[in-house]
């Protein structure tokens, strides 16, 4: 899906992707302090391309619905937790 | 949006499936759907064009090199992206070489935070480390 560079930096702002330095391309997602995923944070100019969204989207594990609905605002950090618990990236201990 | 309008005709079918998906609030506008079908239209079209399969063999860093070869897939579309699927890791550019380039400093940052916290990484991250850490030295 087309992106535009304010929705992807909403969306990776609520879900407080942790980025060492400003100058950094990529973020960590953390749950209870533990890294579980790294995703692009960092797109340049102008909105982000359909195919790099695309890559995104996969990085975040996310289908193209669930990809929608963060960005239109639905899903937020407690219901994206959710959804990785049920794909198995965070484990229950 | 600044653009080219457009008029269009469509059957009656599809406007009430389309009219659907709107009230169901899967797409905020008409206008939405008809740029995502075109981007995917697109998208499809690259993947007709093709994507191939090269070797990295240089990350482009003095402080970290290579000790295999790293196969990625570049991707002609909007943009050239450049993926390793095992490193869950993506670059991209204008051109292929931008690509690499930014795929490269991608997986540098990984290297750097991942190493930083191995001993504390979710199942994921624990994976990818272990085979980043395989392929990459410190010079």
């Amino acid at each position: 899906m087309q992106l535009k560079k304010r929705e992807a930096e909403k969306v990776l702002t609520k879900l407080q992707m942790r980025v060492k330095s400003t100058h950094h391309k990529t973020g960590t997602f953390l749950y209870e302090g533990k890294p579980i995923l790294r995703a692009r944070v960092s797109f340049g100019k102008g909105d982000v391309p359909g195919n790099v969204a695309d890559k995104l989207r996969g990085q975040l594990k996310l289908n193209e619905q669930q990809f929608r609905e963060l960005v239109r605002c639905p899903i937020g950090y407690e219901e994206y937790v959710e959804i990785l618990k049920a794909k198995g990236y965070i484990g229950d201990a | 949006m600044a653009g080219t309008k457009v008029t269009m005709t469509i059957s009656d079918g599809l406007y009430s499936r389309t009219q659907k998906l709107i009230e169901a609030g899967l797409f905020p506008s008409f206008e939405e759907i008809v740029e995502y079908g075109l981007r995917r239209a697109l998208a499809d079209s690259a993947a007709i064009q093709g994507s191939r399969v090269i070797a990295i063999q240089d990350l482009r860093r003095p402080d970290l090199r290579l000790t295999a070869p790293l196969y990625v897939t570049v991707e002609p579309g909007e943009a050239v992206v450049v993926t390793n699927s095992d490193l869950d890791t993506f670059g991209y550019g204008e051109t292929e070489d931008e690509a690499i380039a930014d795929f490269c400093e991608c997986v540098a940052e990984s290297y750097w935070e991942l190493k930083e916290e191995q001993d504390n990484l979710g199942p994921h991250l624990a994976r990818i480390w272990a085979y980043l850490s395989r392929i990459v030295v410190e010079e």
